[in-house]
């Protein structure tokens, strides 16, 4: 009877996100350091490439700033942290990719394995930055 | 056309992973503490596999931040006109910062 | 006696009412107690008119899927001790437009099926009947991706489907790969032509949240990933 059909409506379809999974976590954040990252690339190439331009005296002043105020070296920091992120977990997707990993178990353990290869360089990094 | 810019997106993944590792270390590790000068770059320019590392970092740091974008728009429902005009408009928008990064770097090396 | 179930459930009748309500429930609890345990002993004792879909009770016809603490289970396979509370809340599958409280309309869901045709179509050249052996790699591969019952957990589960609407989602993409990965199969050439698309597996992005949530225990990120491939050995000119 295909006449038959029940009405249904879309109208309340609840929604669901899996805030409890790893690999939903690894995503939400792997997106969000890629899109700061893009924001990021094309404001240091807009800005590097405008400050060559402009000459050695533009240049070298930037730079000055860029290097040496504690609120760029602080975000100097946060930088080298999302690239870390974005790039580790990279790594755990090109995996995926290739077929490595791929089980449910498998691909939380990888997870934290990169964060903790993450977090050591970072604190190395912070740990030069302040030596 | 997926398959290739997936697959794309991939390449310049590991590429990136390379050459962003090189370009941070290379700028805070090879350096006195000393905010970078102009005369550094100069000479830094002009040795040409720096020179390529840059070129390679611009083109497919690029390529990549503007098709995961890209990816972001498509995760949304959208009609096939939006989606044309806004790939058109990231490719407008990738070959002119490639574009003027090239011409920058090239401009400082004192090749053109 | 131990302590009663306070069970909230979601209420929605398209027909007459403006909008979904809860109703709270006391139910008491016995041992190996399922949720459709629950929502039985409340269709039964506390109030007729409730909705929801099961049939065959043991995990394998894939009906009573709902979506109960926050993820979407099976409710006969789900004991109330596993989740480790006395308060439970039960909802209709995200993801599905909804037909009245627990009862979704899994039409959309099944649509995507048809589109990556799930039917095994085999090769007309073939003559004598050729045979994929039981203990080979390629029958292993596939084994675990073949124990779907289509209950729709994963489609509820994944982000993508949530964000749109056109994603096949990892129940079809999973079906088609089992049959793509079948050498007999006819049209696997063209059945990748069916996933290889925007709305098909390009939107997957490894979240693994169908694989979190399948009652079978199958990783249909899995499955997604071998078709990418494909995808692209196909455009190389590798897969044929």
């Amino acid at each position: 009877m295909p006449d038959s059909h029940l009405m249904s409506t879309d109208a309340f379809r609840t929604r669901n996100q899996m805030w409890d999974a790893t690999g939903m976590w690894a995503w939400v954040l792997h997106r969000i350091t890629g899109l700061g990252l893009v924001f990021y690339i094309i404001l240091h190439t807009v800005l590097m490439g405008t400050s060559l331009l402009s000459g050695k005296e533009d240049f070298n002043e930037t730079l000055s700033v860029l290097m040496g105020h504690p609120v760029f070296e602080f975000l100097d920091i946060l930088l080298v942290g999302t690239v870390l992120y974005h790039g580790l977990n990279g790594i755990r997707i090109l995996l995926f990719d290739m077929g490595i990993g791929v089980w449910i178990r498998t691909q939380k353990t990888l997870f934290w394995m990169f964060m903790g290869v993450g977090a050591i360089l970072w604190f190395w990094f912070i740990l030069l930055k302040l030596g | 056309m997926h398959a290739w810019t997936w697959l794309l997106q991939r390449i310049s993944a590991v590429i990136l992973l390379i050459v962003v590792g090189f370009h941070i270390g290379f700028l805070h590790f090879s350096n006195t503490g000393e905010p970078l000068n102009y005369g550094e770059v100069v000479t830094r320019l002009k040795t040409p596999i720096l020179m390529v590392f840059d070129v390679l970092l611009l083109i497919f740091g690029i390529y990549h931040a503007l098709y995961g974008v890209y990816s972001v728009f498509l995760d949304f429902d959208s009609g096939k006109k939006e989606r044309v005009l806004v790939f058109a408009l990231f490719v407008a928008v990738g070959v002119g910062i490639v574009g003027f990064g090239i011409f920058g770097l090239l401009y400082t090396a004192g090749s053109l | 006696m131990p302590e009663p179930l306070h069970v909230k459930v979601f209420r929605f009748n398209p027909e007459s009412d403006v909008a979904p309500k809860f109703d709270h429930f006391q139910v008491p609890v016995f041992d190996n107690m399922a949720i459709l345990d629950v929502v039985m002993h409340i269709q039964n004792y506390l109030d007729r008119s409730l909705s929801f879909r099961f049939s065959c009770r043991i995990g394998m016809c894939g009906s009573c899927a709902m979506y109960v603490n926050g993820r979407a289970r099976l409710a006969c396979r789900t004991q109330v001790s596993s989740l480790k509370t006395r308060d439970i809340t039960v909802m209709p599958l995200p993801n599905f437009p909804i037909i009245r409280d627990l009862v979704v309309d899994m039409e959309p869901f099944f649509d995507k099926w048809k589109k990556i045709k799930p039917y095994y179509l085999p090769k007309k050249e073939i003559d004598a009947p050729v045979t994929v052996q039981p203990d080979s790699d390629e029958r292993e591969f596939i084994d675990d991706m073949l124990d779907c019952i289509s209950c729709g957990c994963c489609y509820s589960a994944c982000s993508m489907v949530a964000t749109h609407k056109d994603y096949l989602g990892p129940a079809a993409l999973n079906r088609a790969y089992t049959l793509i990965a079948d050498k007999r199969d006819a049209i696997r050439v063209e059945r990748l032509k069916a996933v290889d698309r925007s709305y098909g597996v390009w939107r997957c992005h490894t979240q693994f949240n169908c694989a979190e949530v399948c009652p079978k225990n199958i990783v249909p990120t899995r499955s997604i990933q071998n078709l990418k491939r494909r995808c692209v050995l196909k455009k190389i000119g590798v897969f044929k």
